[in-house]
């Protein structure tokens, strides 16, 4: 039966799950080197990607806990991961079987105070969204159309048993060691027991909205504080499609263009200004409004730019700082890419590839605007990532590089630029957030 | 004295000394009525409590049904099988230091749950104006045999509920709840499919193969 779901807490059932991810992956590189021998290594490895990544969706939808959130966050990094995993993670997003309806009455009854007919004038217990660790249902009170998110009883708590049996496959997937891990899982750990709170969320939502009054075409869903607690949310419906469906509205090119500047500016507006960014860009958290407005949902991540991690890694944006050795080499230190530790071949080396990654990575802000509709660009990206991917000296290097501020800015920059090419948006003003700046003195560097 | 008098006396009365009285005539003493008229309702200790757990049974049922008759969304079998469980614990719950007393804790000891007797018949009934179809025994030619199994199944589950909730020490028994959800899904999961029926289909073959060695 379909309304009612598992939620696995225990230790035991999610390494069972996890188990059967793992035997999973290990048939279908069998099947790869079967295919690899009659058929050319491109395509076979189209289709080992392609049936791993349903393997481990199929694991991982079904443990709607904090590991489909790594899933999620995973598919973030378009330029690590084959674009087979990319396309099945961002399915996860939606498609997890919701709760049963008395389940979902007693948990809101519990939170609230009251049960949901007491309180709303209408509730629907069909969930109309699943949010990773929650569900969302459509309620109507005083003649106005509600969203209330539901969070999954126990996901809190197995959030830290998650975390560690996600931990080993993350340290040989990117050659990490114990104590190397440790600092990483941290962040991520804190980050993923602050989306559990959504009272914070809903602090995090008001601040957004208060701050980001300035910039036009932007809209938020507004919360209310009363109807809400640590684990529900009652905010505004919004109606709109969200940015994986709205090419089904077929938007004119000026209609995307607005969106994708919005979106834009309010990204570069929150690095710049607020230094306080929304870190989990990816198609379900957006929407586009009927009056092509741009919608931002889920304030659960939201990650601060301590200030000596924001002045040493905006340095990387002035093309002189790459281009002087010396300098960019002492801005690596600062930020943890480059140790001392490191012999001098192993600095050249690192200093090498940022440096690549650096330049192509700034290019959209090298002018004055930028057409996010190129794939060359995207595909140019993505072959860099596969490129240093598959390097035996890189890989061979320790896997623990860069502060542990890069995880969520990393991933919000990636996800922002992927949302952008998702848009098929063409000339973007990249500095157009400028105008909104209260201080300019440490924003991007344009080019002169 | 009324029925309903005495057996909250008698909750009373297990709650004040975590035993039951040592005779009958003691009880009928503390409450001050004639050992009679207690008989005329309850024949024994063990039919008081039965009686209680099933008046916590009926509780859930009622509101369960109440549920299911005033918002659709509560009305299919399925669905009032999960509102029962819930709203029996939280009936439970309400009375929790008294079923610690009434039920002694521990798994080995749910054979040993006699008092239950009473409950089970409760249960059952109710199970079976559900009406519940179950794919999983449609192999089975006998409907007596058919309904037999199911309350059997039913009562092992209702069982395991009642002694993970016993056992639960997450705040609010939220765990018991996910176990409910789980547990029932399931199991609602195995009566859809026809696993059973391949199962004892192997074991047919296995036997018959094995006898014509």
């Amino acid at each position: 039966m379909k309304k009612l779901d598992k939620i696995p807490t225990s230790k035991t059932q999610r390494a069972a799950k996890m188990l059967k991810v793992g035997t999973g992956i290990g048939a279908n590189y069998v099947k790869y080197w079967g295919t690899k021998l009659v058929s050319d290594k491109e395509s076979a490895k189209e289709r080992l990607d392609e049936a791993n990544a349903e393997v481990i969706y199929d694991g991982l939808s079904e443990m709607k806990g904090s590991a489909l959130k790594m899933a999620q966050m995973m598919s973030m990094d378009q330029s690590v991961l084959p674009k087979a995993f990319v396309e099945k993670f961002s399915l996860a997003q939606f498609q997890v079987p919701p709760l049963s309806a008395p389940l979902t009455r007693k948990v809101l009854t519990k939170e609230l105070g009251r049960a949901p007919e007491e309180i709303y004038d209408k509730f629907d217990y069909d969930s109309k969204f699943a949010a990773t660790i929650g569900q969302v249902h459509e309620a109507w009170k005083d003649g106005q159309k509600l969203a209330v998110k539901l969070q999954y009883p126990g996901v809190a708590k197995s959030i830290s048993s998650d975390l560690q049996l996600v931990k080993p496959i993350a340290k040989r997937m990117f050659n990490l060691k114990e104590d190397e891990v440790a600092e990483y899982f941290e962040e991520v750990a804190n980050k993923l027991h602050e989306e559990t709170d959504y009272v914070l969320e809903l602090n995090q939502l008001q601040e957004a909205i208060d701050a980001c009054s300035v910039i036009p075409h932007l809209t938020f869903p507004k919360p209310f504080p009363e109807l809400s607690s640590k684990t529900v949310l009652t905010m505004e419906w919004k109606e709109g499609k969200h940015l994986s469906e709205y090419d089904d509205v077929h938007p004119s090119q000026e209609q995307r263009n607005q969106i994708a500047q919005t979106l834009w500016d309010f990204y570069l507006y929150q690095i710049h200004e607020l230094r306080k960014v929304h870190a989990d860009p990816h198609p379900g958290n957006f929407m586009v409004s009927p009056e092509n407005e741009l919608i931002a949902l889920d304030f659960g991540c939201v990650k601060e730019l301590p200030e000596d991690f924001y002045t040493s890694y905006f340095k990387l944006t002035h093309p002189e700082n790459i281009e002087n050795r010396e300098t960019f080499v002492s801005i690596l230190k600062e930020l943890d890419v480059i140790t001392e530790s490191d012999t001098p071949a192993e600095q050249q080396l690192l200093a090498d590839t940022f440096e690549r990654v650096l330049t192509l990575v700034n290019k959209p802000f090298r002018s004055e605007t930028f057409d996010f509709s190129s794939p060359e660009y995207f595909h140019e990206l993505m072959l860099l990532g596969n490129e240093l991917k598959d390097q035996k000296e890189l890989r061979k290097l320790s896997g623990k590089r860069g502060s542990r501020h890069f995880l969520y800015v990393n991933r919000t920059l990636f996800g922002l630029l992927g949302l952008m090419n998702g848009l098929k948006a063409g000339s973007i003003d990249v500095f157009h957030h400028e105008k909104y700046l209260t201080h300019k003195n440490a924003s991007q560097g344009k080019a002169s | 004295m009324e029925k309903e008098k005495i057996l909250s006396s008698y909750a009373d009365y297990l709650l004040d000394h975590q035993e039951r009285p040592k005779s009958m005539h003691h009880f009928s003493q503390h409450l001050n009525v004639e050992e009679q008229e207690i008989y005329s309702y309850f024949a024994s200790f063990e039919a008081m409590e039965g009686s209680m757990m099933a008046q916590f049974i009926e509780n859930a049922r009622d509101l369960t049904q109440e549920q299911a008759s005033s918002d659709e969304a509560f009305a299919d079998q399925r669905t009032q099988m999960v509102t029962f469980y819930l709203t029996l614990v939280e009936v439970l719950k309400a009375n929790r230091s008294l079923v610690m007393v009434l039920l002694p804790k521990g798994k080995e000891q749910l054979q040993s749950w006699k008092n239950l007797k009473l409950a089970r018949k409760v249960f059952l009934e109710y199970i079976q104006s559900l009406n519940i179809s179950i794919e999983a025994l449609s192999f089975i030619p006998s409907d007596k045999i058919k309904s037999k199994t199911v309350d059997t199944v039913a009562w092992g589950q209702f069982l395991t509920i009642l002694a993970f909730w016993m056992k639960d020490d997450s705040p609010d028994f939220e765990r018991t709840d996910i176990f409910i959800e789980k547990s029932l899904k399931l199991s609602f999961e195995i009566s859809d499919s026809t696993i059973l029926h391949s199962i004892v289909d192997l074991g047919k073959f296995v036997t018959q193969n094995e006898e014509t060695r």
